[in-house]
């Protein structure tokens, strides 16, 4: 199935979606998991040490497509499992670009606790992680290529988290910019779309332009909520 | 005259089946002491358990009932060595009888085993989910060391939940070693159970 507006998706406690959306700064990725008790949420890391679990769709709130992950159903349940408790433990996770440092942050005991050298994660990165905890490993980093602009997200980014985390955290995060980059739409293809994976670079990149295609279309960049009209 | 005793107990396998006790009074050369430390932390001896150590200190007898809940969630996953420092006999009297009575209670079994050790347990998203919940507290309790994944049959296991238990662990599996005899296991498991397993453990095969 393939991405559509997330309040059109049929939401169920077995599966698991993920699902992105347009910000100012590019994209932005979360996953969509539902309980009994809870009902159906989204997890995804806003920005530095802000993990929000909150109830979704949110009627008011932005445009987001979603679509549910490709992975065989007793696995998924495991993975849901696995979300429900990376959830619950609420951990601030930091802000960080260094994503091959960052390999194993999401550990056996469902939380987060950041490997020698890693400096934090993104929303991409997060859930990059989050499936790598699960034994899921979405994308092949060693494939990963660096552009410019990459580089120029990297050093826009670091200016937005100097408001937000200390000095030396800032500068940290400044050592790793490189123009190296996990971007949500690449990870939403590569966990929707049922290619073998760990995916390389090239194939990533290439989902990901349909992955930005069908956000164009469902949720137009004039589109900003997707509130329905009376 | 004070008193220093060393006291341990030994709790083997699961099903709390032998217990060792070995008593050792180092005489009366002692300061005396207002208060008393029961320590209770496990031994990696020949039974290969490990657990936190726990640390209370004691000013008052009163405090006595209160040490006891510690002392039995260390109880619970292996040795348990306490130390009581005293003059006073009547209150490491006590001690002995709180650590006695701790070793011997009955310790309620995870629930993550109880769901594996079933073969015909739900396998519905809530169900793993507990299994899931319940080894990341054992975890987070006991240290990765309290999982033993060695000791399961095929045939008498549930399939999908040892798939859930391996998934959630997996990131630590170089701290397992029996961590690929138990994905043999899971293997066997769910072939017998009728179910494929690229399935379960999809990523981990």
């Amino acid at each position: 199935m393939s991405f559509v507006n997330a309040r059109d998706l049929p939401f169920a406690e077995d599966r698991i979606a993920v699902a992105m959306q347009r910000t100012q700064s590019g994209h932005h990725l979360g996953l969509i998991f539902t309980t009994k008790k809870e009902g159906t949420q989204l997890l995804h890391l806003k920005f530095h040490k802000d993990m929000s679990v909150e109830a979704f769709p949110d009627p008011m709130g932005p445009c987001w497509i979603a679509a549910f992950v490709d992975i065989p159903p007793a696995a998924s349940k495991a993975l849901i499992s696995i979300v429900r408790s990376v959830a619950a433990k609420k951990i601030p996770v930091p802000f960080g670009l260094n994503f091959l440092a960052a390999k194993g942050s999401i550990n056996a005991k469902g939380g987060y606790a950041a490997p020698k050298g890693s400096d934090g994660l993104t929303c991409a990165t997060y859930v990059v992680e989050i499936f790598r905890g699960a034994s899921i490993a979405l994308v092949d980093e060693t494939t990963w290529e660096a552009n410019e602009e990459n580089k120029k997200w990297e050093e826009s980014i670091c200016q937005v988290l100097a408001r937000k985390a200390d000095a030396a955290h800032v500068a940290a995060v400044r050592q790793n910019i490189n123009g190296l980059r996990i971007r949500p739409e690449e990870v939403a293809a590569v966990a929707q779309k049922p290619a073998k994976r760990p995916v390389p670079y090239d194939v990533a990149v290439a989902g990901a332009l349909v992955v930005v295609a069908h956000l164009n279309r469902i949720c137009p960049p004039t589109l900003l909520v997707h509130a329905r009209a009376t | 005259m004070p008193y220093c005793g060393v006291t341990q107990f030994a709790r083997a396998g699961t099903d709390n089946s032998a217990f060792g006790m070995h008593e050792l009074f180092s005489g009366s050369k002692l300061h005396s002491v207002d208060a008393f430390q029961l320590v209770a932390q496990a031994e990696a001896a020949q039974w290969e358990a490990a657990t936190p150590a726990i640390h209370t200190v004691i000013t008052s007898l009163s405090q006595v009932n209160a040490a006891s809940s510690q002392l039995a969630a260390a109880a619970a996953a292996g040795w348990v060595t306490a130390r009581a420092v005293t003059p006073d006999f009547d209150v490491f009297a006590r001690i002995r009888q709180l650590i006695k009575a701790a070793v011997q209670a009955p310790v309620p079994a995870p629930m993550w085993q109880g769901l594996l050790l079933n073969p015909e347990s739900p396998v519905d998203v809530d169900s793993i989910s507990a299994t899931v919940e319940s080894v990341l507290a054992t975890v987070e309790q006991y240290g990765i060391d309290a999982l033993e994944l060695g000791n399961y049959r095929a045939d008498q296991v549930s399939g999908e939940h040892l798939a859930a238990i391996l998934r959630v662990t997996s990131s630590a599996r170089d701290e397992l070693p029996e961590w690929g005899i138990a994905l043999n296991v899971a293997t066997e498991a769910l072939l017998l159970a009728g179910s494929d397993p690229d399935d379960a453990l999809f990523g981990m095969i």
